[in-house]
């Protein structure tokens, strides 16, 4: 299989490179050969990816970023094609209808019916949330890094109520889930940190089972415990 | 009345110089801490404009940039006061912030010249204090993203600093850095043979792609482009002038290609500052040793077989990149790994560093986020061992004999280097450090 890495000039600031990387690692851990294959702004986003991984990024690059997505056009196909899409924080905004970048409103992709205005204090630290669809696992946790308040339109799922941090940064939830995509505010990165993250990545490409490691495990529980949960 | 103002600002600068002083014995004395910042915060509180005041008549050279500033000051502070033939040189050490710089100053005696590594975010109201001559930048890549300006906004800031400094020795493969010196009146262009590229790959003026070939860059979008290189150095330190012509070599103590463009950026700037060409220093350069710590063999005496040890610092994906590549064969390797504040909380940032070149190499993580690290390196492909007590798993590392190297970001390593003691750490090369107090 091959996990997209998009745009990783633009779009990488908070180590979000492991997303692909935890993602081809549980890919091989169920026996499926898996490769991360990144994929430049400068160039079409390749059409044969079974998974999409974006990133986060400041506010230039994140407009840049948007710009030429929409250019390419692509990542809509590989929304209808229910192939799955993992976009963290920049990227979920540049998905959404509308966000802002550099104080100026800027037009998203439209993939996921959500807006992001500048928000008046920006959230930085940990995040634990509980995630709304199962995951096998009790918490979401995260770091999360931005000044965006992100509103879901009515109907739209998030992905986990806050208990701790700010994620969206209104409605006291975290993400959005919609179809195949999967976005977020968390990063740490988010699928280094959550096993049952992970678990839904791969049933979503129609692999099966849990198949973290006893370190991953340790991660996802130590972060918990940090947290007082 | 102006002359009775005027007595009164100096005698406050004299009790400011005196009050630091007297804390900075005070700290020695009682055997807490190293007495860099505090005589330093002593000083601003009772005069806030020491710094501008006490730097009067002392030519100073600031040094900044994400990774390098420790030991290229080091540098500078050597060739300056080899060039000097004397003691009048005055310096800081790791403490860039403003009561660092302050308590260099309250202990500079009668100092004629300086040299400050100054943290980024302070660099403009620094520069304009000190009326620096000459100011080194080194690079900008991602630091520590959840306490200081994201790496674009840090950049613009800095650049700022041309409106009191009028010299830049600058880093001409660095966009961000190049995009930001257009205040500066004269600007003098090094390159040396580093590689980290991720942060500048978006135009800093235009957003568009930035192309590097192996010598050179150069906006697809706009102007911006690499500027005409005064002094570049090579990976075996060979070192060529304006007109390309050869001005012999860099030999070091410190491993290291980014050590190469430090020594290189330091002699620049220190010839600038004396009126003296760059080349007069390398012979000087290759005597220069670790700070603090950094680059520093050990015998670790208390082990049973006495295993040597080599400790690194790094702080950010772009110094442990740079670090991973000088391991040497056969040694075991731990990593170090704390997010403490001077580490900004956010570990993200390790997955950006290529650990993958490590893979089936055994590892051992330790530190405060140790499990981080190891599932990191689990990832990666390495054999890997989570030891969180640091001491222990230098210890473990070093059970068989085998020669140790450590790497660890900021507080991770100085929580080590101040605690090898207890596994009877013995220095195997001398290290020299400026002083400052
Ligand atoms: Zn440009």
């Amino acid at each position: 299989m091959k996990i997209i890495y998009v745009y990783p000039d633009l779009l990488s600031t908070y180590g979000d490179r492991g997303n692909a990387l935890v993602l081809a690692w549980a890919l091989r851990r169920v026996g499926v050969e898996a490769e991360v294959v990144e994929s430049p702004s400068d160039r079409p986003v390749p059409r044969d990816g079974d998974a999409y991984v974006l990133g986060g990024g400041e506010d230039g690059p994140q407009a840049l970023a948007a710009e030429r997505l929409r250019a390419d056009g692509y990542l809509a196909e590989v929304a209808a094609s229910s192939r799955p899409i993992l976009a963290i924080c920049a990227a979920f905004q540049i998905l959404g209808t509308s966000f802002y970048a550099d104080g100026i409103e800027r037009r998203g992709l439209g993939l996921l019916p959500v807006t992001t205005a500048p928000g008046a204090n920006r959230l930085v630290g940990e995040v634990v949330s509980a995630p709304i669809i199962p995951l096998g696992r009790g918490y979401l946790t995260g770091f999360e890094n931005h000044s965006g308040v992100t509103t879901l339109d009515r109907g739209v799922e998030p992905l986990g109520r806050v208990i701790s941090g700010g994620g969206n940064g209104v409605g006291g939830v975290d993400g959005a889930v919609v179809g195949s995509i999967v976005a977020s505010y968390l990063h740490g990165p988010m699928l280094a940190r959550n096993p049952g993250m992970v678990d839904l990545m791969i049933a979503k490409l129609g692999a099966e089972g849990s198949v973290s490691s006893a370190l991953q495990e340790q991660l996802y529980q130590n972060r918990i415990t940090v947290a007082g949960r | 009345m102006e002359v009775s103002r005027v007595q009164a600002n100096s005698i406050r600068l004299r009790a400011a110089d005196v009050s630091a002083r007297l804390v900075a014995r005070a700290i020695r004395v009682s055997g807490f801490g190293q007495g860099e910042t505090f005589p330093g915060r002593v000083a601003l509180a009772v005069a806030p404009d020491f710094v501008y005041r006490r730097a009067e008549g002392i030519d100073t050279v600031l040094v900044t940039g994400t990774n390098g500033k420790t030991t290229t000051t080091a540098f500078l502070f050597d060739l300056l006061s080899s060039a000097d033939g004397g003691d009048s040189v005055v310096a800081n050490r790791g403490s860039n912030l403003p009561g660092g710089v302050a308590a260099a100053l309250a202990a500079a005696g009668d100092a004629t010249s300086a040299c400050f590594e100054v943290d980024e975010a302070y660099v403009p109201q620094l520069a304009s204090e000190l009326r620096a001559k000459v100011m080194v930048w080194l690079n900008m890549s991602r630091d520590q993203l959840d306490r200081s300006m994201e790496v674009r906004k840090l950049s613009r800031r800095v650049g700022e600093a041309g409106r009191h400094v009028s010299v830049l020795v600058g880093n001409a493969g660095d966009p961000l850095i190049v995009a930001n010196s257009g205040e500066f009146t004269e600007r003098i262009w090094i390159v040396g043979p580093s590689s980290w590229r991720m942060d500048a790959n978006a135009c800093p003026v235009c957003g568009g792609s930035v192309e590097f070939t192996e010598r050179t860059w150069r906006c697809l979008g706009c102007s911006l482009c690499q500027p005409e290189v005064s002094y570049a150095v090579d990976r075996a330190g060979r070192v060529t002038g304006p007109g390309g012509e050869r001005l012999g070599r860099i030999r070091l103590e410190v491993p290291g290609d980014f050590n190469l463009f430090n020594a290189l950026a330091a002699s620049v700037a220190a010839g600038r500052l004396r009126g003296l060409r760059p080349e007069r220093f390398f012979r000087e350069l290759s005597r220069i040793e670790g700070v603090g710590g950094r680059y520093t063999e050990w015998i670790l005496s208390k082990l049973p077989r006495q295993p040597g040890l080599t400790t690194f610092l790094a702080k950010n994906p772009a110094g442990w990149e740079g670090i991973l590549d000088l391991l040497p064969a056969g040694s075991r390797l731990v990593l170090g790994l704390n997010a403490r504040v001077a580490d900004g909380r956010d570990t993200s940032w390790i997955w950006d560093a290529d650990f993958e070149r490590l893979s089936r190499i055994e590892v051992i993580a330790t530190g405060d986020r140790a499990v981080d690290m190891a599932f990191r390196l689990e990832v990666a492909g390495c054999r890997v061992a989570c030891v969180p007590d640091q001491l222990q798993a230098v210890a473990v590392a070093g059970a068989g004999g085998a020669a140790v190297v450590y790497l660890g970001n900021y507080t991770a390593f100085f929580s080590l280097i101040g605690s090898l003691g207890e596994l009877g750490a013995l220095r195997t090369r001398r290290v020299r450090e400026p002083v400052t107090t």
